[in-house]
């Protein structure tokens, strides 16, 4: 499954919203009344009792509340980090939409007895790792799934929260319809903004922004990734891991399919998919990559994609040298494979058809059970006129044994994934960091 | 005229290979024949009973001897390339089965069929056989999952239908979303060029998808059916292959052009008020970056 963010106008979102049943609401366009500090102090309670890694009953407490619940707790949460206390920082006391003085008060004793009990930066981090578990690990939260209608009603009044967004919904590459994004991801950014002294400063944060940004790739999310990972160089704006997962996105909205997706899905009204062409993300993608090298020039896999982008982009000697230099300096199969497939791919651009031919061949040797790498054999044979030579990559791939054997791997197909093909080792490190210390 | 087209057959097979040593393929006019899959339809119906003088062929604009095979001394080479990822399930694969089933029905025993199922990972269901059986069992057992590789797919089909002398019908059934493949429409579309497979498309669902499959379809002389439903697919798939029979196949050495690069067909039916499709062309020789530029 994947999913795209689709451009509303402020008029249309609203009504959209309107729309959407909340949380199982029948009445739909009515908010329901929420006793928000009852609300906040159980998230609270949620937000503690949370094991990192896993959907208990604190996510799915959490993860059951309805949309109109998660944007009142988006202010509260605001509310809330603005009261901790932290050195030499004055709290800045306000009211959320519809609390009481009284309210505001209760609100202040939670931020000292928490700030006192672990800190205000570690419930901040288990704010983050509870939200991005209940995403990871569960069900999407109180989204609805609606289909625009030109009859809608417009002009109703924004709720309160963070901005709405409408994801579009892909399977297999075929539209399967509209929802509102989700808030879990809102929400732990917004508790992860409140670390002092700065989120820039701590290595937990960034290590959250890579491990969630391994998963938005992993998973197709990419709307939520847009988002995401915009904040995350907002906040780590050097940082090579971020401006990598950035180049990734951009390199996969570049992709014929996700392309075709936007040139071929119908919207309604004035409704658009925000992805620019193929060149505009090649070159958005060129230029995180070069950024992430600029800050790691042993990124390899930074290197190799730059050369795949450069290559796209018809720089083919550029191309050549970026990814001849990558190849040189791993042993991780899956690099080599990548570099030896955009090498080959190079090479015959430049009609140098032996060396092509070579390249795809160490690719093969790498991974005999892939099917890309025989496939580029056969099309770069039948492109020079040997049909017996195409005949028999194709034969090969032919004769690769069947799925349902699993014993199918091919790193194309997870080349998209980016950082997301470590996803379980990044998750896992990062739990680790936070329980072992790290969290201050 | 079988003897000669064996024989002719044989001699561009030779001429392949011949290529593969020397990496520079070259055009005689003793050994290089070019074939030339032609349906003649009059308001939509095949026209039967064609001679060779009734054709006129152009290459690169120059007027070709042109030498005539009726369809049914030639056995067929069937390759389904078949879309089993996850959106064909349900009353969609039982249709597809069928449709299968029943194009096997109109096959001879000359003719020989595979089945190349693909989602994200292509496999070969049963490579080019007669044992219709076999190729029923294996339309039984295929199973849908996954993402689309149709652009790779598609190509290892026209190339796995070129693998023997008979004339190859590629019959591709999918909803035409490729999620994953390798291989590029252009490059495929090249490859296309360079091939004697005739591609069917036969495509569910809504027809507003990319154009690779038509474009596939129209460079290779085949044609596509965009369905609403597959209700009514098996007799699609049966309507193909009696149109596939009823083609000509058209053969000539060409003389008076430049024997490497993209070659321009022209072909037309002397009789009036008949509609000629073919192949638009072909490629001769590697493809260089001017020949892809068509």
């Amino acid at each position: 499954m994947v999913c795209l963010s689709v451009l509303l106008t402020p008029l249309v979102a609203d009504g959209f919203e309107d729309l959407c049943a909340t949380g199982g609401d029948a009445d739909i366009g009515v908010q329901r009344q929420v006793r928000s500090l009852e609300r906040f102090r159980h998230w609270l309670a949620a937000v503690r009792a949370h094991q990192p890694g896993t959907l208990d009953s604190a996510a799915l407490a959490v993860g059951s509340w309805s949309r109109a619940d998660l944007n009142t707790l988006s202010r509260w949460l605001e509310a809330f980090s603005d009261l901790l206390p932290a050195p030499g920082r004055p709290r800045r006391e306000w009211r959320p939409p519809g609390a009481s003085p009284a309210d505001l008060e209760a609100l202040r004793a939670l931020a000292d007895e928490v700030s006192s009990a672990s800190g205000r930066n570690d419930v901040l981090k288990r704010a983050a790792l509870l939200h991005a578990d209940i995403v990871i690990h569960g069900t999407e939260d109180g989204t609805s799934f609606v289909e625009l209608s030109p009859a809608q009603q417009l002009g109703r009044g924004r709720a309160a929260g963070p901005p709405a967004r409408i994801n579009l919904r892909v399977l297999d590459g075929e539209p399967q319809g509209m929802h509102m994004a989700g808030l879990h991801w809102d929400l732990a950014r917004l508790a992860l903004d409140a670390v002092t002294p700065v989120p820039s400063e701590d290595g937990m944060v960034r290590h959250w922004y890579r491990a969630t940004a391994a998963y938005l790739l992993h998973s197709g999310s990419l709307a939520d990734a847009v988002v995401h990972f915009q904040r995350a160089q907002e906040i780590f704006p050097d940082d090579p891991g971020v401006l990598f997962d950035n180049g990734c996105l951009h390199e996969t909205f570049s992709s014929p399919p996700v392309q075709r997706l936007v040139q071929t899905t119908v919207l309604p009204g004035n409704l658009k998919i925000p992805i620019g062409t193929a060149g505009m993300n090649l070159q958005r993608a060129e230029t995180y990559f070069r950024r992430a090298l600029a800050g790691d020039p042993d990124f390899v896999e930074a290197r190799i994609r730059l050369g795949r982008v450069v290559h796209l982009q018809g720089r083919h000697v550029e191309a050549l040298g970026e990814l001849q230099k990558s190849i040189g300096t791993t042993e991780d199969r899956y690099l080599l494979y990548y570099g030896s497939l955009f090498l080959g791919d190079v090479l015959q651009a430049l009609d140098r058809h032996a060396a092509a031919r070579d390249a795809y061949r160490r690719a093969a040797a790498l991974y005999p059970g892939a099917q890309s790498a025989r496939l580029a054999l056969a099309q770069h044979a039948r492109r020079v006129s040997d049909r017996p030579a195409a005949l028999e990559a194709v034969q090969q791939v032919l004769a690769l044994p069947h799925p349902s054997r699993g014993e199918r791997e091919d790193p194309w197909w997870a080349y998209e994934h980016g950082a997301g093909r470590n996803l379980e080792d990044s998750l896992t490190a990062l739990r680790k960091q936070f329980l072992h210390g790290s969290a201050k | 005229m079988r003897r000669r087209l064996l024989i002719a057959s044989l001699l561009l097979w030779c001429s392949a290979t011949t290529a593969a040593g020397l990496q520079t393929p070259t055009f005689t006019s003793r050994v290089d024949v070019v074939r030339v899959d032609v349906l003649v339809t009059e308001r939509g119906r095949p026209v039967p009973g064609l001679a060779a003088e009734d054709f006129e062929l152009r290459d690169n604009r120059v007027l070709q001897q042109v030498d005539l095979v009726s369809f049914e001394q030639v056995p067929l080479n069937v390759v389904f390339v078949f879309d089993f990822s996850a959106s064909v399930s349900g009353q969609r694969l039982k249709d597809l089965r069928r449709a299968g089933n029943a194009l096997l029905d109109g096959l001879d025993a000359r003719d020989r069929v595979a089945l190349i199922s693909f989602n994200q990972a292509i496999t070969q269901e049963s490579g080019l056989t007669p044992d219709l059986a076999r190729m029923r069992a294996a339309l039984d057992d295929a199973a849908p999952s996954g993402g689309s590789s149709v652009i790779d797919a598609t190509f290892a089909g026209m190339l796995l239908g070129e693998s023997d002398v008979g004339r190859a019908l590629v019959i591709v059934f999918s909803d035409e979303t490729d999620t994953s493949s390798w291989l590029t429409t252009e490059l495929v579309l090249s490859a296309a060029s360079q091939s004697d497979a005739v591609v069917y498309v036969v495509s569910p669902g809504s027809p507003r998808r990319s154009s690779f499959l038509r474009d596939l379809a129209s460079a290779t002389g085949g044609r596509t059916f965009d369905l609403d439903s597959t209700s009514d697919l098996a007799s699609v798939f049966v309507a193909v292959l009696e149109e596939f029979r009823r083609r000509y196949l058209l053969t000539y050495t060409p003389r008076g052009v430049a024997k490497e690069g993209w070659h321009r067909l022209d072909v037309r039916v002397k009789r009036r008020g008949l509609s000629v499709k073919a192949r638009p062309g072909y490629q001769a020789g590697p493809v260089t970056p001017e020949s892809s530029d068509r």
